[in-house]
């Protein structure tokens, strides 16, 4: 065997396992990125009423933490728990997704509390909306 | 501050009374799931946060989604689904509109399930396309909701997909809507301007696009972040 070869094996194997990685790479961990953008619900809510093309060329798939009070707390039949956080509209609000399998529960969160969460956001359609939260403590 | 909370309460209970003959039915956790599958590989992604508003009374329908809301199982094929396919920064959401044909069949009254037939306009990446699709009303002790399963083809919506990985994705993605309504009712309180500033019919409002934006398949190709040797289709069973 050419001793060369040995070096053209470690590179093929190499290629092969930086695609194996690439292929299986883990979703965007949120709660260890450092927020783009740190506001109140209020303030993000309005900017997407008032220019949401903007607002959405700023915040989509930004890392966002985003602070306010609770409104509403919903739960999917798979679990799911969602956020609202209140912006002083009556109907709409900043829903925040929280990641699946979490270690929150309904429980965790009573409407009029104050909450922080850190999440991706998504765009606004009634909502402003932020994907993969997670509970800042 | 006495008076509002008088007019809010007021408001409340004109809404409690509006509840039974409310026509418009909305919600914001609509569910849309798509299904691609080939014999290479199936692919799924689900969305929890679909809006939809119905009016009982003409059958009017809407549904709007945010294409970044949906997940993937892997990072990767949601990568690909938002930054080549979809172009989700572009055109950041979905919207349906249309109508339920022969919308006086269903008796929004009567518990039952009711198959119906909705024909609309689909927006996709920012193509417009006539839809016709099945599906179901379902009332029970006076809660509606809504079920459909169709089936749409990405080259319909200009969706480029780079040939080499063609065959990892359904010409025909199968779709999945189901969606649980609320009453929604408007009264004429001041409070309920912000609402009223954004007719019910309007608010799933489509953002105005420059001309359709295309992108080459070699460009998709290019973006594709593992495109050296040896190299693995996005999609490729992991």
């Amino acid at each position: 065997m050419k001793p060369y070869l040995k070096y053209i094996f470690v590179g093929i194997a190499a290629v092969v396992i930086f695609g194996i990685y690439l292929f299986n790479k883990p979703h965007k961990n949120v709660s260890r990125a450092k927020p783009d953008y740190t506001m109140e619900a209020k303030a993000l809510f309005t900017e997407f009423e008032e220019r949401e093309e903007e607002a959405n060329t700023k915040y989509l798939d930004k890392v966002l933490q985003i602070s306010g009070t609770v409104k509403e707390v919903t739960a999917d039949d798979e679990g799911g728990l969602s956020v609202t956080l209140d912006t002083g509209n009556d109907f709409f609000g900043v829903v925040c997704e929280l990641q699946e399998s979490s270690k929150w529960t309904r429980e965790d969160f009573k409407a009029g509390q104050e909450a922080t969460f850190k999440g991706l956001c998504s765009g606004m359609l009634m909502d402003v909306v932020l994907v993969r939260c997670v509970r800042i403590e | 501050m006495k008076r509002v909370i008088v007019v809010l309460s007021l408001a409340f209970a004109l809404l409690g009374a509006n509840q039974a003959s409310a026509q418009k039915f909305f919600t914001r956790e609509g569910k849309i799931s798509f299904f691609s599958e080939t014999p290479v590989e199936n692919i799924e992604a689900h969305n929890q946060k679909a809006t939809s508003v119905l009016e009982t009374s003409t059958g009017q329908m809407e549904f709007a989604v945010l294409v970044k809301g949906f997940q993937f199982e892997k990072a990767l094929m949601q990568e690909h689904f938002n930054e080549n396919y979809l172009e989700s920064t572009k055109f950041p959401k979905a919207i349906f509109k249309g109508t339920i044909q022969e919308i006086a069949k269903v008796d929004f009254e009567k518990d039952g399930t009711y198959p119906v037939v909705v024909k609309g306009d689909m927006t996709i990446h920012g193509v417009t396309k006539p839809v016709t699709a099945n599906g179901q009303i379902t009332v029970k002790n006076g809660a509606i909701s809504a079920n459909s399963t169709f089936n749409l083809a990405p080259e319909d919506f200009d969706i480029k997909i780079p040939a080499v990985v063609r065959d990892n994705i359904a010409k025909s993605v199968k779709v999945v809507v189901k969606a649980d309504f609320q009453p929604y009712t408007s009264s004429g309180s001041s409070k309920d301007r912000a609402v009223g500033d954004r007719p019910i019919f309007l608010f799933l409002k489509t953002l105005p696009h420059e001309k359709p934006y295309t992108i080459a398949p070699v460009f998709a190709l290019a973006n594709c972040p593992f495109s050296g040797p040896g190299r693995r289709s996005p999609f490729a069973p992991g």
